[in-house]
């Protein structure tokens, strides 16, 4: 007796609507790669930038800076 | 100002150009979106081995690519508007620059309070002290008033110059025989660097701007000073 050889089951070749089905799985996984980047971009690039000018002038003081300017020589009119 | 490497717009020094560069942080997240998403596309076709043969329309999807690029440009055009219209809205300025371009100098005038004028060349380099900014440096610093509304004209004397403080969200170019007028607001002290934008001869690398933003008090003392 031959040893039969060991067989897998292998999905067969889809036969119709493959285009459809790449597609759809392509879409899928670009509108999620792309959603995934935009909010990321906008988390860490675009609110911290807007957070970071709010602080920034929250805490401004334009005299106080004007005169640490002016004590380092800065200024030609003072 | 500009410092090495920079990539990016400088840090504003008024409250339009702050609208200027968080506009310009929205239309690139917008560019950066397109960007990946057809990147993504175009990267899958590296390992497709296929071609429907029997392809023939797609309505559906021709509809998609129309509609949805024209719902992506409302995104950028709407706010663009916004900030258009803001850009021209009407104030009352209390000072009035006036900035003459010259082969190549600039001079200003501040024909609001005595008659001031002068002249403002680059401080060539072998000229330059050793805190300096090389080709951006001039001799006599355009002063202006923080916190005020500035009015500027711009002519040219002999060919087209361009005037522009990049932190201020300035640009205005100087036409002989034209004034162009633009409006802007300083809200912090210090300096601001710009330089010729319009190509002028062999010396339009070498006619920078400088502003010097000080409290209206120190501008007045300033002001009196120069008494011509």
């Amino acid at each position: 007796m031959t040893n039969a050889p060991a067989t897998s089951s292998v999905a067969g070749p889809v036969l119709r609507g493959l285009h459809n089905a790449t597609i759809k799985k392509n879409l899928a996984i670009s509108l999620g790669l792309t959603a995934i980047i935009t909010v990321a971009y906008k988390l860490m690039i675009n609110d911290p930038k807007k957070a970071a000018y709010a602080d920034f002038y929250s805490k401004y003081d334009a005299n106080k800076s004007f005169e640490r300017m002016k004590a380092a020589g800065r200024f030609q009119s003072c | 100002m500009s410092t090495w490497a920079n990539l990016g717009l400088q840090d504003s020094a008024s409250p339009l150009m702050e609208q200027l560069i968080f506009f310009h942080d929205h239309a690139l997240l917008i560019l950066v979106m397109i960007t990946v998403l057809v990147g993504y596309l175009m990267f899958m076709l590296f390992f497709n081995n296929y071609v429907n043969r029997f392809l023939l329309h797609g309505q559906l999807i021709e509809m998609i690519w129309t509609i949805l690029p024209a719902i992506i440009l409302l995104f950028i055009a709407l706010p663009s508007l916004r900030l258009l219209y803001l850009l021209d809205e009407i104030n009352e300025p209390s000072v009035t620059l006036k900035s003459i371009g010259h082969q190549w100098y600039w001079s200003y005038e501040y024909s609001d309070f005595n008659n001031i004028e002068f002249d403002s060349y680059m401080i060539p380099t072998n000229e330059l002290s050793t805190d300096g900014f090389r080709l951006l440096d001039v001799d006599n610093r355009i002063v202006l008033p923080m916190n005020s509304q500035i009015r500027i004209l711009v002519t040219a004397a002999d060919v087209i110059h361009s005037w522009t403080v990049p932190a201020l969200g300035v640009k205005v170019d100087g036409t002989p025989g034209r004034l162009n007028q633009t409006n802007f607001f300083i809200n912090r002290p210090g300096l601001f660097y710009g330089q010729c934008s319009e190509i002028c001869g062999a010396n339009h690398s070498f006619m920078p701007i400088v502003i010097e933003s000080v409290p209206v008090n120190y501008f007045i003392k300033w002001i009196s000073s120069n008494n011509s």
